[in-house]
């Protein structure tokens, strides 16, 4: 007991022996970070993450569910053109049929995936512009039109579920103003995402 | 002694920067995923690509003179100089719909239509030219793609190319005593290309029905300056509907 004070007296009564003291400490009080160090970084790197995947939403909260599916945007939303013949007010050289259903948050709200399967698009599709479509199996596709670019969060054979943020909406391909078009596919053919939705308990309106 | 003190002082300082470096280190792995910006998914390749050269909306039917062949390098349709209704209708209708946004603007685009124009003749000499200024505001209205359309498809380097497709039907001018004028019907399709956010290009066809009113005749008036002559093919008027019989 009494040969470690004296040492240590002998150490802080020389110059010397303070500095070897000090380097001590620093060499403690580093190691000491990089141990520690992991346990608050790791989680912030997944908190980043996750916020990086969330986009923006108008509160923060997933999109409204039912079963297996969701809506497309989280929260109210504008809507536009609906599904069927839906002449562009002003141009008879604009196509009259609208193969999809317009919903609208604002430039760069989250789009979600409506329902689980594996992402078959996600890029830039005919029209559509920076695209997703999503295969849910039984000859099932929806199809998430006119996202901004770069802003894809998902890439093809990716599984999904309802909720996965698929990009950020916006106004690419055909489109003037940010717009989500939602299309759902059956068989290859579109049919009316109205219907389609209030069936599984999820009204657009 | 003294290279004692200095090579601990120096080993000393070299430990001090290791210990800031790593430091920095630490810091910088906790401050990027806080402060960093979502990193955007690679653009995958797309659906559908082409590499082709900028299309040549001069493969007029018939094959003949144009008013002004030169047009085709603002990416315009150039006016046939034909007295035939149907070969003139064809280009007129796949006119109003052919262009490129890299190379002119909506404005200019428009101004070049209005030479196909010439005045409906069932109206007096004096309504004349205020009926043309209709119909070429209609064309504006009604009828071509709309700014805010333009301005989209501009925004990605854009261009169309209109063809009529099949055959087209004929409905006759009401109140036309010369039987000069003719309305015809068409199949067009539209080739939208335009950018894929990269350094590609996507395409897609669409297709819509339109109408167009041409007058053949002595009564037309031909585009200034140019080999046209009265009595060649010139538009009255394009429809916002189509017009069946």
């Amino acid at each position: 007991m009494g040969a470690p004070v004296a040492a240590a007296a002998a150490l802080a009564n020389t110059r010397t022996g303070r500095k070897i003291v000090t380097g001590v400490i620093f060499a403690l009080l580093l190691l000491i970070v990089i141990v520690i160090t992991p346990l608050f970084a790791i989680p912030f790197v997944i908190a980043g993450s996750t916020a990086s995947a969330a986009l923006t939403t108008p509160d923060g909260a997933p999109p409204t569910a039912s079963g297996a599916w969701g809506y497309p945007l989280a929260g109210p939303y504008f809507t536009g053109r609906g599904f069927g013949y839906h002449p562009v007010v002003g141009c008879s050289y604009c196509s009259t049929n609208h193969k999809g259903y317009d919903m609208a948050q604002g430039c760069g709200a989250t789009i979600f995936a409506a329902g689980s399967g594996t992402v078959i698009t996600a890029g830039p599709y005919y029209g559509y512009g920076n695209a997703v479509r999503i295969d849910h199996g039984d000859n099932l596709v929806t199809l998430y039109g006119h996202m901004q670019w770069s802003s894809l969060r998902v890439t093809v054979g990716q599984s999904v579920t309802a909720g996965t943020s698929l990009g950020a909406e916006g106004n690419t391909g055909k489109s003037f103003g940010c717009h989500l078009h939602f299309e759902v596919q059956k068989s290859g053919t579109p049919v009316d995402p109205e219907p389609f939705m209030a069936a599984l308990g999820l009204p657009l309106r | 002694m003294v290279t004692t003190q200095r090579s601990r002082r120096g080993g000393l300082f070299w430990a001090i920067l290791g210990g800031l470096v790593l430091i920095a280190g630490i810091v910088a792995i906790i401050v990027i995923p806080i402060t960093g910006q979502p990193t955007p998914t690679a653009t995958p390749t797309p659906a559908t690509t082409s590499t082709s050269a900028s299309p040549t909306p001069s493969d007029s039917p018939g094959g003949g003179e144009f008013v002004d062949p030169s047009v085709t390098a603002q990416g315009w349709v150039p006016e046939p100089i034909t007295t035939d209704p149907e070969t003139y209708m064809r280009a007129a209708l796949a006119a109003a719909s052919t262009f490129d946004t890299t190379k002119s603007s909506r404005d200019d685009w428009l101004t070049y239509l209005d030479t196909w124009f010439t005045p409906d003749t069932r109206y007096s000499a004096a309504d004349q030219p205020k009926r043309m200024q209709s119909a070429q505001l209609e064309l504006r209205q009604g009828v071509v793609l709309p700014q805010e359309e333009w301005d989209s498809l501009a925004a990605e380097d854009g261009r169309v190319v209109a063809v009529v497709t099949g055959d087209l039907v004929f409905v006759p001018v009401p109140e036309d005593p010369t039987g000069d004028m003719s309305i015809g019907t068409g199949d067009v399709t539209l080739t939208y290309t335009r950018s894929d956010g990269g350094d590609g290009e996507t395409s897609y066809d669409e297709n819509v029905r339109v109408s167009v009113q041409v007058l053949c005749g002595e009564a037309s008036v031909p585009t200034p300056n140019t080999a046209q002559r009265a009595g060649d093919c010139k538009v009255v008027r394009y429809f916002t509907e189509p017009l069946e019989p």
